[in-house]
């Protein structure tokens, strides 16, 4: 299946007659990229799940406002940020786990090894990444995993190019220290 | 358990159920459709009261106009038609008429003090039409 560009998909989603047509092929192309990351911020597969969707959801509701000052798929990427966040804050209110815990739990859902099927190392890394706070442990991942460039990432989050080179540089170094304990 | 196109690697290890992928679009489609539903649903009685709202409004506003404009297209109408035939009347009438009409808005401690005046100061018929 061939790449289609932003202008393809927003004229074809932008015209009546192939918006869900338009729509589908969208998905088909960022269906994977926005599941992974929700995945990685939020780890349980039914969570990832549900997020995912919502953030399909939202991007049906919002793409006719999109005002193209961005690419689509950091657009698109916002959304899935947004949405991780917004849910892994509700989630520490909902159960009144302090901002430590929530972690906690998600390690848990990491070990329970449910849709998992990483190797040790993977595993390791993993529960090193856990162990950084939510923003650094965001940046780490779209850097590390994504392959995103700096500026992609600021785009994404908000945040200046410098601060986020601080932010993976210090990530980088936590999750070295954690894997080298062992 | 898949891993899909993106190697295990840049997957973080993590795997979906089997053919995960395959009909995601399918329940993201589901799910804008009662997502829209819930969405016409959540305004459906804001809708309803702000309908009803209008309706009433436009029923007071309608009988406001009405009640209003009779009057004074009474008023315009009776003085209108006075004036083009004025030489049709006779002073006797037009003088009972003024009264008359006067009456209706008048109290009668008005009616009274008027009659009174009409009558101890001798006021003839043209120096009231002139004062009506």
């Amino acid at each position: 299946m061939g790449q289609w560009t932003d202008q393809d998909l927003l004229d074809k989603f932008r015209n009546s007659e192939t918006k869900n047509y338009g729509f589908n092929l969208l998905m088909q192309q960022y269906k994977q990229r926005v599941y992974w990351h929700v995945r990685r911020m939020v780890i349980d597969h039914d969570d990832a799940d549900d997020l995912t969707q919502d953030v399909f959801v939202k991007i049906w509701l919002a793409l006719d406002q999109f005002k193209e000052d961005s690419k689509l798929f950091t657009w698109i990427y916002r959304i899935a940020t947004n949405e991780c966040i917004s849910f892994l804050n509700k989630k520490r209110k909902r159960f009144f786990i302090p901002i430590i815990n929530i972690e906690n739990q998600l390690l848990h859902s990491l070990e329970s090894g449910i849709h998992y099927s990483g190797d040790e190392i993977q595993l390791k890394l993993q529960k090193a990444i856990l162990t950084l706070p939510e923003k650094q442990r965001l940046v780490f991942n779209m850097k590390y995993f994504d392959e995103l460039k700096y500026e992609e990432i600021a785009e994404i989050t908000g945040t200046s190019v410098g601060a986020l080179k601080a932010s993976f540089h210090l990530a980088s170094k936590k999750i070295e220290e954690y894997i080298g304990r062992d | 358990m898949e891993t899909n196109t993106k190697d295990n690697m840049s997957t973080g290890g993590f795997s979906t159920p089997p053919s995960y992928f395959n009909d995601l679009e399918t329940r993201v489609q589901q799910r804008i459709s009662v997502s829209t539903k819930h969405w016409i649903l959540r305004y459906k009685y804001a809708l309803s009261a702000a309908a009803t709202c209008a309706i009433v409004l436009s029923v007071w506003l309608l009988q406001a106009e009405t009640t209003l404009a009779i009057p004074q297209m009474q008023q315009v109408d009776y003085t209108a038609y006075v004036n083009d035939n004025i030489e049709d009347f006779n002073d006797d009438e037009v003088t009972d008429a003024c009264i008359a009409n006067n009456s209706v808005a008048s109290n009668d401690s008005e009616y009274e003090a008027y009659s009174n005046y009409l009558l101890d100061d001798n006021i003839d018929e043209n120096t009231l039409i002139d004062e009506l």
